[in-house]
């Protein structure tokens, strides 16, 4: 896919006056967190598991390379391949090669970032290879030939009309906009696919560096199809996702699903260690799996940014971001959105593309209090901001204006009458500042979009009555600087 | 070409990480499951599993196995059924009485492509289940127990088989489980695949709705056997 990281201002802009998406990102925002707090309101002390499903991952990437090359041994002790690729081209290279070797025709694939991260539908499509998405979700988005807008429910900015419109055009069936009837029609389309297809592709939840299982999590059964029915099952995993032992998947087990999606349990928990049996009917001939580094190697370095490496994909601090809950997952331009995708996107995206993004933050911190592996986000946008920031050979520090500009604004900010009055005398002066900025005076430029984007209040009431409100404001202002 | 990838990232990885840290006093690894008595109260199981949409019958006598079938067979209009070979679901005898209701019964064949056919023509999979957890109401299914991948993902209804012996009390009782089969095995293997399968397929990708049905089966039948 196109990255379109670098136009995050300009794609959240649109995003924002679109008032249908809006309302669905309302939707997307509350249901998923009253189903997160549900399923952690059932949990003893959800805090202390928190603190456990981190020690697993601080444990784990403390680990990586010994994980990695226990995890190779095991799989291939059960018949499995390993393969290491250095970057999405490699790793392309890689499932082509396997593809080609195998005389693959068709491919059916489970819903995972990964693959969208190292573009591995355009490159299997380069290749002659015709890619099914099979998730429900990923199958609506590929019809549509978008981006996928959210971790969780790719497809969820979407209405049921505009769906029915797709696969009524696509599928070539009779116009309904009943979910229930669509997803049969998806079901009935995919099934055929999966019977038919040479390769299943998918992504691993995880992976357990102690017995060579990959571990996959869903609620429809695509991604068990993909690993059950086609002689060849390819799993492609970037390396942060091994995990040390069976105790460690299983604390993770007690907090993805409860954060990704509000359930105790997904409803299919696969363990899958290596392929078929001799005595066995289903399941996998050949089993490969795909190891990604893709500049993790790099974030690694890094004993702070490292912690992004703990991140379990669960999509909780999309639901709670005032950023990304108005913006939307497509103004972010690649595969990972809102504060995990801000700070991933920066570090892995070529050519400072992802520059915007860690500045597409208020700080507010509501990603860290729901992150269940306990990553500090905003600390991480901070030092981004730092780098992003000295890369551009700005100064460290602060200039005197931004310092003035600063001060006055906080202490407006902090007196709710004061802003009221202050904001509503812009009106009038806002068609001058228009007049200014066309002039080129300095500094109007910064003012103008900042003021676009918003509605000033008008002072409905007189300021003889407003004043006694904004007087004692001051007043008491004045003893709490 | 692939060695020299996987030597790169090594490294890479080791000069960030020179030292790896000592392992901390290892916790005894879990080598059993701890199995609920049978008497222990079976209503928070029951709850969970209606919650999830599943359907859920424990029968205390074979009347009640073949009510609990007829029922099912009637309600979804079962014609065919393909049932695992696993031991245990030949005792149960579930497989003849299906038959004497008419249901045309399969075995897992030998040959694999006449096999997923007859998941696909079937609409009715049956399969045993290693055990049941009362924390979220997951059934834990094993390859290869007689071909039961497929025949839990392929046809509509999934209809699992269990002794009320074999109930766990929570999802992490499953590492004991993985590791007992690890021990047993003469490889000192896994299974090639575990599942815990805790309801039926579902999907709420169109604008939040629940659909129950979007790959995997549209409906989940347990039978827990007490007698």
């Amino acid at each position: 896919m196109q990255v379109q990281s670098h136009r995050f201002k300009e794609l959240a802009i649109k995003a924002i006056i679109d008032s249908r998406l809006q309302q669905n990102l309302r939707q997307i925002g509350e249901t998923f967190r009253t189903r997160r707090e549900q399923a952690f309101s059932e949990v003893k002390d959800p805090e202390a598991l928190k603190d456990r499903a981190r020690e697993v991952k601080e444990r784990a990437i403390a680990q990586l390379p010994w994980l990695l090359e226990e995890l190779e041994t095991k799989v291939k002790r059960v018949g499995g391949h390993v393969h290491w690729a250095r970057d999405a081209r490699e790793a392309n290279a890689l499932i082509i090669a396997i593809a080609e070797e195998a005389q693959v025709h068709s491919v059916v694939k489970g819903k995972s970032m990964v693959t969208e991260e190292i573009g591995l539908n355009t490159a299997l499509a380069r290749h002659g290879i015709d890619v099914w998405e099979t998730d429900l979700g990923e199958f609506i988005i590929q019809l549509a030939g978008e981006p996928p807008s959210h971790i969780i429910g790719p497809a969820l900015h979407k209405n049921k009309e505009e769906i029915a419109r797709l696969f009524s055009k696509k599928l070539d069936i009779p116009y309904t906009d009943d979910p229930q009837e669509l997803t049969m029609a998806a079901r009935r389309a995919l099934r055929e696919r999966f019977l038919k297809a040479d390769m299943g592709i998918t992504g691993a939840n995880m992976a357990v560096a102690e017995t060579g299982s990959v571990i996959l999590v869903e609620n429809e059964g695509n991604i068990r199809f993909c690993s059950t029915i086609p002689r060849i099952h390819i799993s492609v995993m970037g390396i942060e996702k091994v995990v040390e032992s069976l105790e460690d998947m299983a604390t993770l087990l007690e907090v993805l699903p409860r954060s990704a999606s509000g359930q105790r349990l997904s409803v299919y928990t696969s363990i899958l260690t290596g392929l078929r049996r001799p005595n066995e009917l289903d399941g996998p001939e050949e089993f490969h799996l795909i190891l990604l580094d893709n500049r993790r190697t790099e974030i690694i370095k890094d004993p702070e940014l490292r912690q992004i490496l703990y991140c379990i994909r669960c999509g909780a601090c999309l639901n709670v971001c005032p950023v990304y809950l108005k913006a939307g997952g497509h103004s972010y331009g690649w595969v990972y959105s809102g504060p995990m995708g801000s700070v991933l996107s920066a570090l892995l995206l070529p050519d400072r593309l992802g520059r915007e993004l860690p500045f597409a933050s208020t700080l507010c911190g509501a990603c860290r209090d729901v992150c269940p592996v306990k990553i500090d986000l905003p600390r991480l946008l901070i030092i981004l901001r730092q780098r992003l920031a000295e890369e551009k050979g700005q100064e460290a520090g602060i200039g005197f204006v931004q310092r003035l500009a600063s001060t006055i604004g906080s202490k407006v900010m902090a007196r709710p009458t004061l802003y009221q009055f202050l904001s509503s005398t812009i009106r009038p002066p806002s068609k001058a500042l228009h007049l200014l900025d066309e002039r080129g005076v300095a500094g109007v430029g910064h003012i103008i979009p900042w003021a676009r984007c918003r509605n000033f209040p008008q002072l409905k009431d007189p300021f003889s009555r407003k004043w006694p409100k904004l007087e004692k404001e001051l007043a008491g202002a004045r003893s709490n600087p | 070409m692939n060695r020299r990838s996987r030597e790169i990232i090594l490294n890479r990885l080791k000069s960030a990480l020179p030292h790896r840290p000592s392992k901390a006093e290892a916790a005894t690894k879990a080598l059993e499951p701890q199995w609920l008595d049978i008497t222990t109260s079976w209503e928070p199981l029951l709850d969970k599993l209606t919650s999830l949409s599943a359907v859920v019958r424990i029968a205390r006598a074979k009347e009640e196995v073949k009510n609990f079938l007829e029922n099912l067979t009637k309600k979804n209009q079962v014609r065919k059924a393909i049932l695992s070979s696993a031991p245990f679901l030949e005792r149960t005898g579930v497989g003849q009485i299906l038959q004497e209701m008419d249901v045309m019964v399969q075995k897992a064949s030998h040959k694999r492509s006449d096999f997923i056919e007859a998941c696909s023509q079937a609409e009715l999979g049956v399969t045993s289940a290693q055990a049941i957890v009362d924390e979220s109401g997951s059934l834990i299914l094993r390859a290869p127990q007689g071909s039961e991948r497929a025949i839990s993902l392929l046809p509509p209804i999934h209809l699992a088989v269990i002794e009320a012996k074999n109930r766990v009390a929570h999802v992490s009782d499953l590492v004991g489980m993985l590791r007992r089969w690890e021990a047993e095995s003469p490889e000192g293997m896994l299974p090639s695949a575990v599942y815990l399968i805790t309801g039926p397929s579902r999907t709420a990708d169109i604008e939040f709705t629940l659909v129950l049905g979007a790959h995997g089966p549209k409906a989940l039948y347990v039978l827990i056997l007490d007698y």
